[in-house]
């Protein structure tokens, strides 16, 4: 590993109780690890556990159990650090809706304590490079969806984070949208920062990620890129990859939890 | 990997996290007219209508004709005069010019009467309306002797009856002993032993304050309340309806100063809302005093150096119930659940309040301790200026202690993952286990 | 053929219906704290008040009053029976004190606030913080043999207070009894003895009941019902428009009244349910003796058990009034459906479950404040009164649980309130048409720019209102020509500023056009002259019509200030100030730019209406409603025919004189036949104002009314 690791994650869990199901382990054992500048996509149906996984790295949640660090710092341990430094966006994160453009980018960049000046110069250049100066005066419950979402980026990465994390990014945008925000990805990998995005639209796993790591029932099944994960399974479309890992990953734990069969 | 570069302090996120709130708040319209446009015209329309009524009450009182019978049993008589002063202006009001004059019609029975007939005749429903008496005056003689009124207090126009009556008769009968002394050669004011005056020795500014401190101390505690109720909501299950609750929980500041900036924000907004609440109260009802005129003896005035020595308890009071109602709304997932649990929440102060008004309720060591009473008792003797400065320490004190603890418990609770990010509404029974439970919180 | 079967309206109806009151009841939560808890609220509101009281009454009572007294210039046997009285008055002590410092002050001529002073700071030394308050003694100065008592007391201690009550009361004994022996020694006997008045309360116990229950049962009703009612329609209406489910309902082939009616069953049957739940609970409350009924103090202390037994006898609440009575309570019914029906018109029209929410207060009071009306026993009902919506229904359903229902009274309350939930049900059919609920958002916010200027006009309009009430009649009550002066010269002409510059900001007009300054058409003038007459005539016609259906009370007019000013003025002053003044003023503002900005978008009818109200409000006296109303359109329309604020201006300050002029009674030609003739001036005047003239008329809403929005 020549790269730092941006994101690392040490058998990761995380249980819910909920009154009508009993517990329920929303992921087990999850094990990542993310390099800086480099883009990585988590693949997963819904109720994998991506989201969950996402929001333990960011924070919002804490795990019962396992390590996770974001750019060396430990996110049980100092979560306030790990915020200063991640980016994090999901169809969730709305906007503030009676603020406007600028003033919510004002009021993010005070929390993160940038100094007035440099904070004034940052939102100017963000407005200019996301095109939000038509309307910056305009308050976010009136802004069009696309306008929303660039207005949400820009957020996101006012402080300049190291690390940006995405639960599918693109849900509910259109083409364009869509497409503007597969080209801010890329770009985010030329200015060095990791990106860890989940998605379950193959087509942007395989245009964006540099390694992929399929998760199916709160669990990692397999890590690698395109053409690892095309090579171990013997398959080429992504499809079928993922089919065949989780048909593989059930025999496995039927193995194990079958009596007298290997604990796994 | 370079590390960020700033750092703002908790202290400093609190407050612009709070001044975010307050300002995304009053910008939403319908907030900024119900918090604050609202009290500022409610006092003014409500005293309008109470004005207006009470002028078309007596209006209408005064132009109602009312029908008196009188009747004597048999070894009585009716006193010459009794049936002109009856229906007459009173004696002290001959022209009847300031006072307004009374309409009664009085039908006079001479053959004697049993007092069963006299009550018969009472009670009997005329064939019309006209025939009908309100009230029938029975005078009886004898060992007894007394004047009886039969009339039903069921019947609007016989409680008119009775009124007058009892306004007309007794100057009456005093007219007829002033007669009999100025026959006898008599002084007439010798017949009237005893003089009694009242003379109150608090200055006129302090009655006010007396009538002021029934009402104003829950009416402190009910506006602030009653305006910490709305943004409370707002600011919790509102969130998570609008879609920002994992927004906030992203902002670079520790969490607690998140919700500590909220409560802030609410109490804020509380503060204002009670202000001007009472800012209108005291003008309107100044107002209302002035137009009645001169039969009120005293003005209200707007009691500050009261308001200035009750502001930091009100304060801190304020904090405590913004604690609490944002506390609780944070188990809401919308608007509209938030309300409905917020409504018997708020009862808990609500009672206490009126309770305190009770007259015989004082400021004691002990009370002090009490939430919600203590605030209200302080507060009415504050405004008739008793000097307990002990209690009032001690009232301090213990509010200091509750708006901490309301605090800590709303912290507590808000940042529980199971509160912050449920979808539904947790119910208000699971509130121990929650504040107990073992659950993440940052 | 697929598609073509019809569901009959009843069946759509009931339909609707189930579904709604199925989803009601599936909201638990809402459903036990709008329906329920107010149940529980009763017993526990009803024991706290009761215990509350009790112990704020036993603890007063058992306090113990110091009484500083000084009794040593009055006559022995009095000073000794007073004393003896007083300390029947336990707990209770009395300790003697030297008020000779006090009695000299009254024979000094001092300024009455230093003799106030002087008086509290002796006052206050003999009391020396022990004693609660002080009563002296002294033989009257103006006629011989009476003794004076003096009392002196602090209403700032709860205690002195106490106090105060206790030795008036022992006081009024000692009278009585001096009194009666003063008439016997001096004239034999009491001359007005067989006069004492002692009432007989005919009242059957089931009459007082009612009474009480009277006065208590429409007030309760209205709250419980919205209560209720609201939890029902905000679901119904704003809550389903929110969740997105009332569109795909109104795509249904079932017409919006049908739907709109079933909305509005359901919601009658959740108040319905309310309503007899907590009914239920008050019942039961009073049933076990929870209950003192309040109210029981006015009208039945003679007969005392009656009405105050009224609980623990089970004489009051619904077994204390009979079953039949009980059931007569029925008749509220019609005010129970307009209820609900005001209640679905304001939460149909809200978008949101807020909006909705944050309505149902100011519908709560103003329910509220008409049923109040039922607090005042002496007031009777007529089948007028009956008509007024909610006012109405509460007198009648006291008649009713008092024994006495009048069938006028009931058959106008009923047919009127029928009228009025017809009316606002059929309303209901309308907004839920689909065209304007699907809509959506933006149309709805570029209708709101569309009227921009009319509503921020009619903002300026009662912000007038209101300050002219609250800032304007302080003014006049402290010095009403000075008052009227400011009022009327300052802050009429100041509103008149701002809310021109406004119009003409939003409405791209000139200010001074907005300011409607222009010179009329001399013969629009001259017509305008001409009506005042005639208008002084019809408002002399009209008031002692009024007079007899709103009576004044007598001497509110002579004994305020206006009556002192009419007495007192001068007339150039009374014309000057209460005639001219306001005809100028009032018409600058009112007929000026809130008259321009309710024109630019409203049409003609809307307008006059808004000006009637916003004029009536301003003179805020239910006694001049009509003729303000009736005024302020009037000027409205004459400006708007004659294109500018003058003839209104010089037709309100004649209008004004002749009134004035006529009250003072001091109109010129006093009596004089020819006098009579005078009205007929104003058909020359209508005359006059229909000869057209060349002026453009004030713009009003044109065809092109979509602004741009910003930022789309």
């Amino acid at each position: 590993m020549d790269r730092p690791a941006a994101i690392e994650a040490r058998g990761l869990e995380k249980v819910f109780h909920d009154p009508q199901r009993g517990d329920v382990r929303a992921v087990s054992g999850l094990d990542l690890l993310a390099l800086e500048g480099e883009i990585y996509g988590l693949l997963g149906p819904n109720g994998a556990g991506k989201t969950t996984t996402l929001r333990i790295l960011s924070t919002i949640l804490a795990p019962t159990g396992g390590t996770a660090r974001i750019a060396g710092v430990d996110v049980t341990r100092d979560p306030l650090e790990v915020r200063r430094r991640i980016g994090f966006l999901s169809s969730s994160t709305g906007l503030y809706p009676r603020l406007t453009a600028r003033e919510t980018l004002e009021y993010f960049g005070k929390l993160h304590g940038m100094p007035p000046e440099e904070l004034r110069a940052r939102v100017e250049e963000l407005l200019d490079t996301f095109d939000i100066r038509p309307f910056e005066h305009g308050r976010c419950d009136g802004l069009s969806t696309g306008q929303k979402q660039r207005v949400s980026i820009a957020r996101a990465v006012l402080h300049d984070p190291p690390v940006l994390i995405l639960d599918e990014p693109t849900t509910g945008l259109d083409i364009l949208a869509s497409s503007a925000m597969i080209d801010f990805i890329h770009s985010r990998r030329e200015a060095g920062t990791c990106v860890l995005f989940s998605t379950h639209i193959l087509s942007e796993a395989e245009r964006l990620c540099d390694r992929i790591g399929v998760i199916h029932a709160g669990r990692m099944l397999d890590v690698g890129t395109l053409d690892e994960l095309r090579e171990r399974t013997g398959r080429r479309w992504l499809e079928d990859v993922f089919k065949a890992l989780v048909d593989s990953s059930r025999e496995t734990s039927a193995i194990a939890s079958a009596p007298g069969g290997a604990r796994a | 990997m370079p590390a960020p570069r700033h750092r703002t302090s908790p202290f400093r996120a609190i407050l612009r996290i709070a001044k975010k709130e307050l300002l995304a708040s009053l910008r939403d319209r319908q907030t900024a007219i119900y918090t604050f446009v609202l009290p500022i015209c409610l006092y003014p329309v409500i005293f309008w209508v109470a004005i207006q009524g009470a002028l078309l009450f007596q209006g209408r009182r005064e132009h109602t004709t009312v029908s008196i019978g009188l009747a004597r049993a048999a070894d009585a008589v009716i006193p010459e005069g009794l049936p002109a002063a009856l229906a007459g202006p009173l004696p002290a009001d001959p022209e009847g010019s300031g006072q307004p004059i009374r309409v009664i019609e009085v039908d006079v029975r001479e053959e004697p009467a049993t007092h069963a007939e006299a009550e018969a005749w009472a009670l009997r429903e005329g064939s019309s309306d006209a025939d009908a008496l309100d009230a029938v005056l029975f005078l009886a003689a004898g060992d007894e002797a007394r004047a009886e009124l039969f009339y039903d207090s069921t019947e609007s126009r016989a409680t008119v009856a009775r009124a007058r009556i009892e306004e007309r008769l007794p100057p009456f009968a005093q007219s007829l002993r002033a007669q009999r002394a100025i026959e006898l050669s008599v002084a007439p004011d010798r017949l009237d032993p005893i003089a009694i005056e009242m003379h109150d020795v608090a200055p006129s500014r302090d009655r006010g304050a007396v009538a002021l401190s029934m009402m104003l101390p829950m009416l402190l505690v009910i506006m602030a309340v009653m305006g910490a109720f709305f943004p409370a909501v707002d600011l919790t299950a509102g969130e998570k309806e609008r879609g920002t609750a994992e927004t906030t929980m992203l902002l670079p500041v520790p969490r607690a100063a998140i919700h500590e900036g909220k409560i802030l924000a609410v109490c804020a907004t509380a503060v204002i809302a009670c202000f001007l609440n009472l800012l209108a109260i005291g003008l309107s009802a100044d107002h209302l005093l002035a137009s009645l005129g001169s039969a009120i003896d005293f003005r209200i005035e707007l009691p500050v150096t009261a308001l200035l020595a009750v502001a930091p308890l009100a304060l801190l009071f304020a904090f405590f119930v913004s604690a609490v109602l944002t506390g609780v709304a944070g188990l809401a997932a919308s608007f509209k659940e938030g309300q409905a649990m917020l409504g018997p929440t708020q009862m808990l102060f609500i009672l206490p309040a009126v309770a305190g008004i009770m007259p015989g309720l004082e400021l004691s060591p002990a009370m002090a301790f009490v939430p919600v009473l203590n605030v209200v008792l302080a507060f009415k003797a504050m405004l008739v200026g008793k000097a307990l400065y002990l209690e009032y320490a001690l009232t301090a004190g213990a509010l200091l202690a509750y708006a901490l603890a309301a605090i800590a418990f709303a912290v507590r609770l808000l940042s529980r993952e199971s509160v912050a990010l449920s979808g539904k509404t947790l119910p208000l029974t699971n509130v121990l286990r929650l504040l107990r439970s073992g659950g993440a919180h940052r | 053929m697929r598609g073509q079967r019809r569901a009959g309206t009843r069946a759509i109806v009931g339909a609707v219906l189930g579904v709604e009151l199925r989803q009601l009841a599936r909201d638990r939560r809402a459903l036990v704290l709008s329906v329920f808890l107010p149940a529980l609220l009763f017993p526990l509101l009803m024991l706290g008040q009761g215990k509350l009281e009790e112990i704020s009454r036993d603890t007063l009572a058992a306090r113990e009053v110091n009484l500083a007294v000084d009794l040593s210039l009055a006559p022995p046997d009095v000073a000794e029976r007073f004393r003896s009285l007083a300390l029947q008055r336990t707990p209770i002590e009395l300790h003697d004190k030297d008020a000779g410092e006090l009695r000299a002050l009254y024979a000094e001529v001092l300024d009455p606030a230093d003799q106030e002073l002087e008086e509290r700071r002796l006052v206050r030394g003999l009391l020396g913080g022990t004693d609660h308050l002080l009563v002296a003694a002294r033989p009257d100065l103006v006629s011989a043999g009476r003794t004076r008592f003096d009392v002196y007391y602090d209403v700032k201690d709860e205690v002195s207070r106490e106090g105060r009550g206790r030795v008036r009361d022992a006081l009024e004994e000692l009278d009585a009894e001096l009194a009666e022996k003063a008439l016997d020694d001096l004239l034999g006997g009491d001359p007005g003895r067989g006069l004492d008045l002692g009432l007989v309360d005919l009242a059957t116990a089931q009459d007082s009941s009612g009474d009480m229950l009277g006065r208590l049962l429409p007030i309760l009703a209205v709250l419980v019902l919205l209560t209720g009612g609201s939890y029902a329609a905000l679901a119904v209406f704003a809550g389903e428009r929110e969740a997105g489910t009332l569109e795909t309902l109104l795509v249904q082939p079932a017409p919006a009244s049908a739907i709109a009616f079933a909305k509005f069953l359901a919601v009658l049957c959740a108040g319905m349910v309310t309503l007899g739940v907590n009914f239920a609970s008050l019942a039961a409350c009073v049933q076990f003796g929870l209950a003192d009924l309040p109210g029981a103090g006015a009208g039945t202390e003679g007969a005392g058990g009656a009405g105050g037994a009224g609980g623990a006898g089970g004489a009051g609440g619904a077994g204390g009034v009979g079953i039949v009575r009980a059931l007569g309570a029925l008749v509220y019914l019609p005010a129970c459906i307009l209820l609900c029906a005001l209640l679905c018109l304001v939460c149909g029209r809200a978008r949101t479950f807020r909006e909705g929410q944050m309505t149902i207060f100011p519908v709560t009071l103003g329910a509220l404040v008409p049923t109040l009306v039922v607090l005042q026993p002496d007031i009777e009902t007529s089948p007028l009164l009956a008509s007024v919506p909610l006012a109405g229904a509460a007198l009648v359903l006291r008649d009713v649980l008092r024994g006495e229902p009048g069938t006028w009274n009931v058959l106008a309350m009923v047919v009127s309130h029928s009228v009025w939930s017809w009316l606002a049900i059929a309303r209901l059919a309308s907004i839920l048409d689909g065209e304007r609920l699907l809509s959506g958002s933006d149309t709805e916010a570029e209708k709101s720019q569309r009227h921009m200027v009319s509503r921020r006009t009619l903002a300026w309009g009662f912000g007038l209102v209101l300050a002219s009430y609250v800032v304007g009649s302080r003014l006049q009550s402290w010095n009403l020509a000075l008052g009227t002066v400011l009022t009327l010269w300052v802050l009429l002409p100041a509103f008149a500023f701002a809310t021109g510059r406004s119009v003409a900001r939003l409405s791209g007009a000139s200010w001074r056009d907005c300011l409607g300054w222009r010179a009329p058409a001399p013969q629009h003038l001259a017509g305008a002259l001409l009506l005042a007459p005639g208008l002084a005539w019809l408002a002399q016609v009209y008031l002692p019509w009024q007079e007899r259906l709103l009576p004044l009370p007598q001497g509110a007019l002579e004994g305020s200030a206006l009556g002192g000013a009419l007495g007192d003025w001068p007339t150039w002053q009374l014309v000057l100030l209460l005639a001219i003044s306001p005809g100028i003023c009032e018409e600058l503002v009112f007929r000026g730019p809130l008259l321009r900005g309710l024109r630019a978008d409203l049409s003609v009818p809307r307008v006059l209406a808004w000006q009637a109200l916003l004029f009536a409000a301003a003179h805020a006296s239910i006694y001049r409603l009509v003729p303000t109303a009736v005024l302020g359109a009037l000027f409205a329309a004459l400006a708007l025919r004659t294109r500018s604020v003058l003839p209104s201006a010089l037709l309100h300050a004649a209008y004004n004189t002749l009134l004035v002029l006529a009250a003072a009674e001091r109109l010129p030609w006093g009596e004089a036949a020819w006098a009579a003739w005078l009205p007929w001036l104003g058909v020359l005047g209508l005359l006059a104002l229909a000869l057209p003239a060349h002026r453009a008329p004030l713009p009003g809403p044109g065809p092109d009314a979509t602004r741009s929005l910003p930022g789309t």
